[in-house]
């Protein structure tokens, strides 16, 4: 029978990912142990891909890899066209918007200008999540260090991840609301979905098995 | 100097590609003129206003530009809503059924990646008039005739059954909202989204909550049609699921019943589906080469309410599977090279190619290593 090939993100989720895995029994030694190496087969024959989180549903939408493991917050950005079949409830992190401690600018520049400057990794999100209540605000994309821009005065607030509010803290910023909360979700290929149909449900009841053991 | 190039999604088609898609083209034009389907040609430019009858949410994304009057115009984003205006326009109350084929480009707003553009040629088929499902069977096997003669090895047909969930959200009695949010979650794939809404969704029992979530991933090949029977509430899921089985019978008799993966879970993206749905994978593919279902809704919103049933193929996407399977499409360079053919020998390289040998010609003192 054909086996999966997998793509795993190196990152925050990898971990929790990771541990669920080998407790469905999959051999994740080698990939734990190189962090270099990019491909690596069990000896079931299981394909493990690693790469960026960002780049895992873009491998599971063409088809490289057949399943994956990557945030909803990546997922919803990315909007590909996959199919979304469980939430592993592991790598929780919130998508909050913030502004500098204080009064809220981003209220007093939309009072005035009727926008506001917001910065942020996530620009799809951000945007429909603002148009969808009638706001409009201008987006600045970056790729890191987001909390920077209010505190240069690039942007009056920012949207970002966040799972222990400590960065947010430290460089002064104030959750003002919680936008979405995000968790580590299986995705799978269109095609895969149905061709390799058996071993797709096979490893989404040992995942679920898994998940209600360790409750 | 301006850049020379085309927008996003779109590209020029050089001669070995060209000729590869025109072999492919051809073969498929073939099969449907076998079947006694007659060609329609429609416009590439359509009124927003009238493809919008359709109330198909995946158009909201086509090009569109504005006549001269104001009207918004849309670039052609399918073939069945076309068809479905000519059938309410032209074709209306001529003996059913009617059999027609279109193969034109269409046009959407994707992100541009491998076998998905902007702009991508189609060819597709409608069976329009009858609900039998015999009639599914006939556009599934001229799929599969289509794809075989063109070369294609290994392709499986994934077929499932949009009214077998619809019908169970009847027999269950959900409101039209909760109905909605199930079926966008199955259309856009986000399973975890749908598992939340049934187990959210008030007034259910657990046997209910249990179909729900069940059906969708009913799935494993043939035996998946035996463990739906388990999940029949009302005559009308008895009778989709009816329809499956008497369309596979009859698939069978043109030699393509194993190729079939049925999957109670198979939506596809558009939302004028209302029974039979099948798609078409290609080994190694990670996506669709194309797919169709049976749509008994649309054609009366454009006056000429009839059953209908239809499929769309992807020629650019079929030919990317073709080409990755290795497929050899003959030579792509002519036959012969003729140095003096243009200039001194014209009328022998013309009995030449009156004898069906292609000739490339070039000037008389051409070097030969150029």
């Amino acid at each position: 029978m054909k086996t999966l090939r997998i793509a795993l993100a190196r990152g925050a989720i990898f971990e929790p990912t990771a541990a669920l895995l080998e407790r469905c029994g999959l051999d994740l030694t080698e990939v734990r142990a190189n962090s270099r190496k990019l491909i690596f087969e069990t000896a079931d024959g299981t394909r493990f891909i690693t790469t960026r989180p960002t780049d895992v549903p873009t491998y599971v939408e063409h088809g490289a890899a057949d399943v994956g493991f990557v945030g909803k917050d990546v997922l919803l950005e990315q909007g590909k066209n996959v199919y979304e079949v469980l939430d592993l409830g592991s790598g929780r992190c919130r998508m909050v918007f913030a502004t500098p401690e204080g009064e809220d600018r981003s209220l007093e520049a939309l009072r005035h200008l009727g926008t506001f400057r917001v910065a942020t990794k996530y620009p799809n999100v951000t945007r429909a999540y603002f148009q969808e209540r009638g706001i409009s605000p201008e987006i600045i994309k970056l790729h890191g260090s987001i909390e920077l821009a209010p505190l240069v005065g690039l942007a009056e607030g920012i949207v970002d991840l966040t799972s222990t509010g400590t960065t947010l803290k430290e460089n002064r910023l104030e959750e003002r609301f919680q936008m979405y909360e995000s968790t580590t979700r299986m995705i799978v290929n269109r095609v895969a979905h149905k061709i390799l149909a058996v071993q797709v449900s096979e490893l989404v009841a040992r995942l679920r098995a898994a998940m209600a053991e360790a409750l | 100097m301006a850049l020379l190039r085309t927008p996003p999604g779109t590209k020029d088609v050089l001669p070995t590609e060209a000729a590869e898609l025109r072999l492919i083209e051809d073969a498929v034009r073939t099969v449907f003129g076998e079947f006694g389907y007659g060609e329609v040609w429609t416009p590439v430019l359509e009124y927003e206003e009238v493809l919008a009858l359709s109330e198909e949410q995946a158009f909201l994304t086509g090009f569109r530009l504005l006549d001269e009057a104001g009207k918004v115009l849309i670039l052609r984003p399918d073939l069945t809503t076309p068809i479905a205006r000519v059938v309410g326009s032209r074709l209306r109350g001529g003996v059913l059924p009617h059999r027609v084929f279109t193969v034109s480009n269409v046009f959407r707003r994707t992100a541009s990646q491998r076998g998905q553009d902007s702009e991508f040629r189609q060819a597709g088929i409608e069976l329009l008039g009858s609900g039998l499902p015999e009639a599914d069977a006939e556009v599934i096997a001229v799929a599969c005739r289509c794809l075989e003669r063109a070369g294609l090895r290994g392709f499986r047909v994934g077929v499932g059954q949009v009214a077998f969930f619809t019908e169970l959200v009847n027999a269950l009695g959900l409101g039209p909202e909760l109905a909605r949010r199930l079926m966008g979650d199955l259309v856009a794939k986000d399973l975890v989204g749908f598992r939340l809404a049934v187990e959210q969704a008030p007034g259910l029992d657990d046997d209910d909550r249990r179909a729900l979530l069940e059906v969708p991933e009913l799935r494993d090949g043939a035996a998946a049609l035996d463990s739906a029977a388990g999940y029949v509430r009302s005559t009308a899921m008895q009778a989709a699921l009816d329809h499956v089985r008497a369309m596979q019978e009859a698939l069978t008799a043109y030699g393509y019943g194993d190729r079939l993966l049925f999957d109670f879970g198979i939506f596809r993206n558009l939302e004028y589906y209302t029974g039979l749905v099948f798609e078409i994978y290609a080994p190694g593919m990670g996506f669709t080469l194309g797919g169709g279902g049976r749509y008994d809704n649309l054609l009366g919103r454009f006056g000429a309410p009839m059953p209908a049933v239809g499929f769309g193929l992807g020629l650019d996407r079929l030919h990317v599977a073709l080409v990755e399977q290795g497929t050899d499409f003959g030579p792509a360079e002519p036959a012969v090279l003729m140095v003096g053919a243009l200039d001194g020998h014209v009328t022998l390289a013309d009995r030449l190619r009156e004898a069906c040998v292609q000739v490339f010609a070039l000037p008389a003192g051409t070097p030969l290593r150029s």
